[in-house]
Formats: C-alpha cells, structure tokens, sequence
C-alpha cells in the first residue's frame, strides 16, 4: 500500500514537471522566435538605409555619365551658371528617409518585443532575473521614458498614441514580470499591445518595400541604358557589359525581400502569444511550431537578401 | 504631430507614383536606343527622388521633420509638372503616355491636400 502511494505520488510529481518542462521549452521556443523576427526586421532596416545610399551615389554617377549635356541640365534646374556636376567617388552618405534617429527607435522597437519574450523565458524557468539581466532592465527601462515621452511615432498619428501606450505597458511588464504567476496570466497581458506594435511594423514594411524596389528599377533602368550605349559601340562585346550588368545589380540592389513574408512572420508572432494566453501546462502548442518554423525562414530570406 | 487624412494622401501618393514608374519602366525595357533609354530613365529618376521624398514625410518624427518633408514635396510640383510635359514628348504610345501622366497628376493632387 505504501509502495503504491510512493508510485502514485512520483507519477504526479513527474506529471507535473513534465508539464513544466514543455512549457518551459515551448516559451524558449517563443523568445528564440521572437529573437527571430527581430534580427529579419532590423535586417530590412538596414537594407533600406544602404539602399538609400547606393541610390544617391549611382544617381550622380549616371548623371555624370551622361556627359556635358546632363551637366548644363542639372545646372539650368539648379541656377547655377557653368559649373560642373557635382559628383565625389567618395562622397559620404546621410540617410533621410530612414534617418539613424529612426533606427534606433525601431530598434529599440524590437527590443521591447524581444526582451518581453526574454521576461516570459525568465517567467516560465522560475530562475527570477537570472535571465533578465540588469543590462536588459536598463534597457527597457530607457525604453518606457521614450514612450513615455511619444517618441515612438506610427505611419498614421491616430496609432501614434496607442503604439506609445503599448510599449509602456509591455516595458512594465518586462521589469515587474515576477508579480505574474503563471505565463498565460503575463501573455494575456500583453496581447493587444502586441498587436498594436506588429500593425505599425507591417505598415511601415509595406512601405520600406517598395521604396526598396523603385530604387532597384532606378538602378536598373540606368545600367540597362548604358548596355544599350555599350551595344551600339562595341557590338557582341557588349554581351559582357551585360553579364556585369546582371551581377551588380543583384548585388548593389539584392532583390526587395518578400515584405509578405515578414509580415505573416509578425503576425505568427501575435498569434503564438495568444496561444500562450490560452494555453495549459503540457501538449505541443502548433502556433509556437508554426511561429519558430516562419521566423527562421524569414532570418534565411533577410540575411540572403543582404 | 501628422493627422490621418494626410499619411493617407501621402500613402495614395506613394501608390500613385509606383504606378507611374511601373509603366514607365516597361517603356524603358522596350527602348531600343540609348537616347530614349537615357531620357525615360532620367524621367524614372526623378520619379524615384520624389518616392523618396514622400517616403522621408511618412517616416517623419515630429511636426518640424513632417514640415520640411512637405515642403520638399511641395517644391518638387513644379519639376513633376514639367517632367508630365517631357513624358508626353519621350512616351512614343500616346495612351501609356497618358497613363503616366494620369497617374502623376494623382499624386500631386494628394500632395496639393497636404
């Protein structure tokens, strides 16, 4: 009778860590994903800004080669009066339309992602901050000023308030995550703010993507003419101007990658929080799978397309 | 801060010159001298400097970065406005020609309601 008690009761406990175990592995799961789709956006972000800068300098280029005509063009637009186009091999680039202000805001937009999946992790391993460290408290905390004081800005200034509202609830749960018992209980928290921060970053990926593709067809349209020029003078010799032409373009403007993608990816990200809301301890949860599956795919696509 | 109704006309713009520049860059895959390939990729690039400068209004942080986007975008009227008189003389088929152009008169009247 005692060995069957002993029995029973090391099943229940085993049970019971069992389903800690999966829940453990399931929110590792998550804040690696997450991590994930953080390390793809960003990687968008940055090839936005070079984008931007590869375009300004092949501009001038394609201007300068055009010759004197080009020259008396840019100066009758500009009213200058006999000066050369301006064109410098090594001209440093400044970003405008993603200015590194604004990187950094959507970096730190993605950190707010990242280290409340970080919280959660924590949560589920019930190592209190061994996770967490100080650094990243540092860092959330710095982040809930910023939003605190409306620096994080939507595409649309209706959303503008929601999405600073949003970051400040995420960043107090990030640094009072231990006052949450159970992770559905701190998932469930969050589940509209994160929606609200993954609509403005589909938004603004929608966007960034056609930029990217209009300044690949600028680049194009310009080396496409110059083969054209190439043809005329050096006939079937030419055809390596064209095999050039090619290359460079997929590798100066590698093709805009799939915005699509990255949004699902993002929406996967919603959807695995809400099932971790929802969620009992034990059991494979799909949207977690389907989740980590679209976040590596995306971090392949966004690194190949560097 | 920026209000609804204008990232709405600054997204319809946006929308308005990638349609323009898709049509136009069938016309450039089609050119068959360096002449006429030059000038509509030159037409195409101020296109794209212009899908920039909407694009820096959309991302604008503040009022004061929001006004000077604008204002960049309000100074390029005058250049889009030729740039429709030099599409009409360079685009041999009348009617893309006059897609093109439809499509740049959109846009500036989004920019107009700025």
């Amino acid at each position: 009778m005692k060995k069957k008690l002993i029995i029973v009761v090391a099943v229940i406990a085993l049970s019971g860590c069992a389903g800690l175990t999966q829940m453990q592995d399931t929110v590792t799961k998550f804040d690696q994903g997450a991590h994930s789709v953080s390390t793809a956006q960003m990687s968008l972000f940055h090839q936005v800004q070079a984008a931007e800068c590869n375009r300004n300098f092949y501009e001038k280029a394609f201007n300068f080669a055009q010759g004197e005509k080009q020259w008396k063009k840019w100066n009758k637009d500009k009213g200058n009066k006999g000066e050369e186009f301006p064109f410098d091999l090594i001209e440093p680039c400044t970003n405008k339309e993603l200015t590194d202000d604004q990187l950094s805001i959507r970096q730190k937009l993605m950190d707010t992602i990242t280290l409340y999946a970080d919280a959660i992790k924590a949560l589920a391993n019930g190592t209190d901050d061994t996770d967490l460290s100080t650094n990243s408290k540092s860092v959330a905390s710095n982040i809930q000023t910023l939003a605190t004081q409306q620096k994080f800005t939507a595409i649309t200034s209706t959303d503008t308030a929601a999405l600073n509202t949003a970051v400040v609830t995420i960043t107090n749960l990030i640094l009072d995550h231990k006052k949450y018992k159970e992770i559905k209980e701190a998932a469930s928290a969050v589940q509209q703010e994160l929606t609200t921060i993954v609509a403005e970053l589909k938004n603004e990926n929608i966007s960034d993507i056609k930029g990217l593709q209009s300044k690949k067809e600028t680049f194009s349209n310009e080396y496409r003419t110059a083969v054209l020029a190439s043809r005329k003078k050096r006939d079937v010799a030419s055809f390596l101007d064209i095999v050039d032409a090619h290359n460079n373009i997929s590798l100066i403007f590698p093709s805009p990658p799939n915005a699509d993608q990255l949004n699902k990816t993002l929406d996967a990200l919603v959807a695995a929080n809400q099932a971790l809301a929802n969620a009992e301890n034990g059991g494979e949860i799909p949207e977690i799978s389907d989740f980590i599956s679209r976040a590596q795919q995306a971090v392949t696509l966004f690194n190949s397309s560097k | 801060m920026t209000t609804l109704s204008q990232q709405t006309n600054i997204a319809s713009a946006i929308d308005a010159v990638r349609a323009a520049e898709n049509l136009l860059r069938q016309q450039i895959n089609a050119a068959n001298d360096s002449l006429s390939a030059m000038k509509l990729s030159n037409e195409f690039n101020n296109l794209d400097s212009f899908l920039s400068e909407l694009l820096q209004a959309q991302n604008a942080a503040d009022d004061t970065s929001f006004t000077n986007a604008t204002q960049a975008l309000q100074a390029h009227v005058t250049g889009l406005q030729a740039d429709e008189a030099t599409i009409k003389k360079i685009v041999e088929d009348i009617k893309i020609a006059a897609e093109i152009i439809s499509y740049i008169t959109q846009a500036l009247a989004f920019i107009a309601k700025l």
